[in-house]
């Protein structure tokens, strides 16, 4: 299988404190790392999915990828080419093969424009003008399973499971190579969210693009990716194909994200691992392993030394002093 | 005195709007038994914001309840006049929100706003100063007596739910009302809510109300569970009957959807096809026949009976007649 998409060690900054600022309080570093280092790959038709808390990363990650933030450092390439470099024109014809479907269904569409107008604009912005609209505009209702006459819709006559589906169909507009789906389900009653993702599910399937998916809700992780990486304060804690990791955790963070997912059964038992506290902040990085300060296993060496990485196999690896 | 903290009968809660009556709620009962904490389920549009709303009566203008009663501590709430509900709000029954960001007025101190909450005490500055203290080091906020001095914004989302709720139970109220309260807080903080608010239910000895959309919350956290669909009360018993032994259909249905419950992996889950019925024009007959696989003849035409199907566990089906 090709890559599609193979990231190196990027890095992503933040300026939190201007040059004054930090002459005059004598801060060495005015930077915050969003994400640090972070390397995977996907494959043709592979669903990866990214998981993490709040404020990890994620979706900052994501821009990056989708060349809307700068990579401070690090190379992202798509089919071969070199995305951090790319000059504007280059950048439009990426872009034609990327679409992003963002995480607040009714919030990215625009209140002023129909849904017809909403599903085509691709089209629009990319000077497609060869195309008729009004056909790609039924071809496209039909593949998200919304009947035509939703065209005339506006986006405050939608139900939350339908504006999703707007979302997908505009993102499907220029037949992407790869969708990046932030919190596909955020805001989902449960049998809404079964919908979604059986429909990206068969999209997957029929058109063979690749899905990159943000999620902080592991329940359908599960059932939804092939290889999954765990996000702590910017950096992968842990990455792997998605059935390993659910059967056999082996870092401590993941455990104990995994653990925490309540069951729907008042009498499971729950062998939960509960992990103190808060996320630190990426001001102030914890010394050492950067999640010693929350691990409950954690031993001597881990707030002195940067765990190395621990292969387990060719595609799932982790950073930790003590792999369970 | 009743053994019910909170007691609902026949509440039925309608808005007036352009397309004519809007049944947001029908004939609904429930039970808060003293003590105990009560989950209520449901998806969006069941009727879980207008149940609140009626509680706590801060209907919007646009409501009225045609019938029903809410009985809470032996009084009926819909017979009070709004000075004794003010005497009622906040200080025998309170709320925690969804979002603890709207929730705290970010121009004011902590402190500042945990003292204000106290005005019905007759007490010194310093009392309420050292209650609010001890109320943040109760919900485990270190260092509670210099954070007082700090504002919303200088605490992650589930520190500022931590103080949310210690407001709500700063006046240890008989009834605590939790309105999604874990929703927008991540799964490993969601977790640590739970177990901070069931600590301090049996440290107060407070019923609660848990109000929530994630079934795997509420089999963690409740004694019992109530199930609302489009503005009706559809199953009511014990956690470990209604997630075993669920009677209806739409319970049932919406536990299989829950991907947490499907242990094989699976590309396609399990949905319920279909949408929530119009509320200004009820169809006859079950609220739930159109999405229901296991329709019969008299669900067209007959609204089903909330009957008792065995040791409290209640249901409004006409399957567990027959």
């Amino acid at each position: 299988m090709s890559k599609v998409l193979q990231v190196e060690n990027v890095r992503v900054r933040f300026r939190v404190k201007s040059t004054m600022q930090s002459l005059l309080q004598q801060v060495s570093d005015p930077f915050i790392d969003a994400v640090r280092d972070v390397s995977f790959s996907i494959s043709e038709g592979e669903t990866f999915t990214l998981v993490g808390e709040s404020g990890s990363g994620k979706s900052t990650l994501a821009l990056a990828v989708a060349g809307l933030l700068p990579a401070a450092a690090g190379s992202i390439r798509f089919n071969g080419d070199e995305v951090t470099t790319m000059n504007h024109a280059a950048m439009q014809v990426y872009r034609k093969q990327i679409s992003f479907m963002w995480q607040n269904p009714v919030g990215s569409l625009s209140p002023r424009l129909n849904v017809g107008s909403l599903i085509t604009e691709p089209y629009k912005i990319h000077a497609m003008k060869e195309r008729n609209l009004k056909t790609e505009c039924s071809r496209l209702l039909k593949m998200v399973g919304l009947p035509d006459h939703f065209s005339e819709r506006y986006p405050h006559q939608l139900s939350g499971g339908q504006a999703r589906r707007v979302g997908v169909a505009r993102a499907l507009a220029l037949n992407p190579k790869l969708i990046i789906a932030d919190e596909p389900t955020a805001g989902l009653d449960v049998s809404v969210q079964g919908e979604i993702l059986n429909l990206l599910n068969r999209l997957q399937v029929d058109l063979g693009i690749s899905i990159f998916v943000i999620t902080h809700n592991l329940n359908i992780v599960r059932h939804i990716s092939d290889r999954t990486a765990i996000m702590y304060l910017g950096r992968f804690a842990e990455q792997g194909p998605t059935d390993d990791i659910f059967a056999q955790p082996r870092h401590p963070y993941t455990l104990a994200l995994l653990s925490a997912n309540p069951e729907p059964d008042p009498d499971a038992e729950i062998g939960r691992i509960e992990l103190k506290g808060e996320v630190p902040s990426l001001m102030d990085r914890p010394p050492g392993c950067e999640f010693h300060t929350r691990c409950p296993f954690v031993g001597e060496s881990c707030n002195i030394v940067f765990p190395p990485v621990h292969t387990i196999s060719d595609t799932h690896a982790l950073t930790c002093h003590y792999p369970r | 005195m009743s053994n019910n903290v909170l007691t609902i009968r026949d509440l039925s809660v309608h808005y007036h709007t352009d397309r004519g009556e809007l049944k947001a709620m029908r004939h609904i009962n429930l039970d808060v038994p003293r003590g105990s904490i009560v989950g209520v389920v449901g998806e969006s549009g069941c009727g879980k914001s207008t149940l609140i709303a009626s509680i706590i009566r801060l209907l919007a203008e646009n409501a009225t309840i045609p019938n029903g009663a809410i009985d809470f501590e032996s009084r009926d709430l819909l017979k009070l006049s709004e000075d004794e509900m003010r005497a009622i709000r906040g200080d025998h029954m309170s709320i925690v929100f969804q979002d603890p960001m709207s929730t705290l007025n970010p121009v004011l101190s902590i402190g500042r706003q945990m003292t204000d909450i106290q005005y019905r005490d007759k007490k010194s500055q310093a009392e309420k100063i050292q209650r609010s203290v001890d109320m943040l080091a109760s919900v485990g906020i270190p260092d509670p007596a210099s954070r007082l001095k700090q504002f919303p914004h200088e605490f992650s989302g589930g520190m500022q739910q931590r103080i949310s709720i210690a407001m709500a139970l700063q006046a240890e109220p008989s009834l605590l009302i939790a309105d999604e309260p874990t929703t927008a807080l991540d799964a490993t903080l969601e977790v640590q809510i739970i177990h901070l608010l069931k600590a301090l239910q049996k440290d107060i000895g407070c019923s609660i109300l848990f109000i929530s959309h994630h079934l795997g919350v509420i089999a963690e956290l409740c004694d019992y569970v109530v199930v609302m669909y489009a503005g009706e009360v559809v199953e009511e018993g014990t956690a470990r009957d209604v997630f075993h032994r669920p009677a209806h259909p739409y319970t049932e249905k919406l536990l299989q959807c829950d991907p947490a419950g499907i242990a094989t992996k699976s590309r396609s889950l399990p949905t319920i096809p279909g949408e929530i019925p119009d509320l200004v024009a009820m169809p006859p007959g079950c609220i739930f026949k159109n999405r229901c696989g296991l329709v019969m003849t008299q669900c067209d035409t007959v609204v089903p009976q909330w009957t008792d199907s065995g040791n409290g566990h209640f249901v409004s089906c006409h399957r567990t007649h027959s």
